[in-house]
């Protein structure tokens, strides 16, 4: 008997056969960032054979209240602490280490031949291409997303054509949906998501209690209160055919215009800068910036014969409200800077 | 019946629990009396109904003793 999994091999319905499904397993994470590096910690943990993690960032400063396995003053990319701190917790586990993200042209590669895998992006697209990828591919996928504070769960098993996935729950992707960096999320919201998909990953493997197959677990942990509803299929269409067509890569809004920063730094008489980061922190460049919070941008008296050009950290959200902008006023002169602050943090380290 | 909001639908309501004054109608009458006092929901193409916790097609009907949830897709990881 491994003393390393003693307690859990001890609970009848896992023992040592329970334990042996598990280190024969290989699952993929898909995102390692509040959801995914939690689960795959804990995949770890409990000695899941092989375990393949795909990101393709490092850890970035706002996001470490939620991403807990990172530190402030390490810049190296997320797998590779990851795989680091999975390697020290238990030596037992092969981790492969992706420092890439996931798209069309890769899943095939990391993706087949897996036994299960959790989507833990937090990307509308990719959470749409692993669904159809492993749906087509008949490989068992426990999804889970988050929103301030709230969390949705479900495990798509994808043994039959006829098991729900995530186009019976809706349909088609929906890039109005805004992300954690846009509207907040509380961190303890991320940490039992990405728990509860180990979890469901681990009952699925050892084949204990009852899965979500079919169901959408709900939590709200302001009230605590959770839900779990009863899917139906609903999707009619040829997945394949889908798949074969689309790239899955997010359209980019064909009216915003990202303006790279050293265009920006050439160009100094006519900007105005706007900044939709926290008040606190920086100030861009010494132009004058304002400051405005993102659901107020729309009321904002722009300069026309200014050419306005906002900024947030990383250059994302800031094309997210300037599309808004532009979609209900193209008139304006608005731009979103390439790369946000971060890019000129990294201009400003270059200098020194 | 009790409509309970998840999601973006939350903020865009601006409560977690609606109660709505009615009797019988179906998941599609309500997606449209619900769109026009809250137009922003439109913005959001696919939101899911359900009825007593069971995936409710545009044709069911809700009753007055009913428990309606209003789910957007939520994309945060």
């Amino acid at each position: 008997m491994n003393e390393r999994y003693s307690r859990q091999t001890i609970l009848p319905e896992i023992a040592e056969e329970g334990q042996r499904k598990l280190t024969q397993s290989h699952i993929a994470i898909v995102g390692c960032g509040g959801l995914g590096a939690i689960a795959a910690v804990y995949l770890g943990g409990a000695g899941i054979g092989q375990l393949t993690i795909i990101d393709g960032d490092i850890p970035d400063i706002s996001n470490l209240h939620r991403q807990v396995f990172y530190s402030s003053d390490d810049s190296r990319s997320k797998v590779t602490i990851l795989k680091e701190r999975m390697k020290s917790l238990n030596p037992e586990v092969r981790v492969h280490s992706i420092e890439n993200k996931l798209a069309k042209n890769n899943i095939d590669e990391l993706l087949t031949g897996v036994d299960l895998v959790l989507e833990c992006s937090d990307d509308q697209m990719c959470k749409y291409l692993v669904n159809d990828f492993c749906a087509l591919e008949g490989i068992p996928l426990v999804y889970g997303a988050i929103h301030k504070y709230e969390g949705y769960l479900s495990l798509f098993s994808n043994r039959n054509e006829t098991d729900i996935h995530l186009r019976d729950i809706f349909p088609i992707p929906d890039l109005n949906v805004p992300v954690c960096a846009e509207l907040g999320v509380l961190s303890t919201i991320a940490g039992m998501i990405g728990i509860l998909q180990a979890n469901e990953a681990l009952k699925f493997i050892l084949d204990i209690g009852d899965s979500l197959q079919g169901k959408l677990l709900t939590y709200d942990i302001l009230t605590s209160r959770q839900m779990i509803l009863n899917l139906k299929k609903n999707w009619k269409k040829d997945l394949e055919e889908l798949f074969d067509q689309c790239d899955y890569s997010t359209p980019s809004s064909e009216h915003v215009i990202e303006i790279e920063l050293m265009d920006l730094l050439k160009e100094r008489s006519d900007i105005q800068l706007i900044s939709i980061m926290n008040k606190s922190e920086n100030q861009l460049i010494d132009h004058q910036t304002i400051h405005v919070e993102q659901n107020e941008i729309a009321i904002l008296d722009l300069d026309k014969l200014k050419k306005n050009v906002l900024y947030c950290r990383s250059g994302e959200v800031s094309k997210i409200v300037v599309d808004r902008l532009l979609s209900n006023d193209p008139g304006f002169l608005i731009y979103s800077l390439k790369g946000g602050f971060k890019a000129f943090q990294k201009y400003k380290n270059s200098l020194t | 019946m009790k409509i309970l909001c998840f999601g973006i639908a939350k903020d865009i309501i601006g409560t977690s629990e609606l109660i709505l004054d009615e009797h019988q109608i179906t998941v599609a009458q309500l997606k449209n009396q619900l769109n026009e006092k809250y137009p922003k929901l439109l913005e959001y193409k696919s939101y899911m109904i359900a009825i007593n916790q069971e995936y409710a097609n545009d044709e069911s009907l809700i009753s007055i003793n009913d428990e309606i949830a209003l789910i957007p897709p939520v994309s945060g990881g």
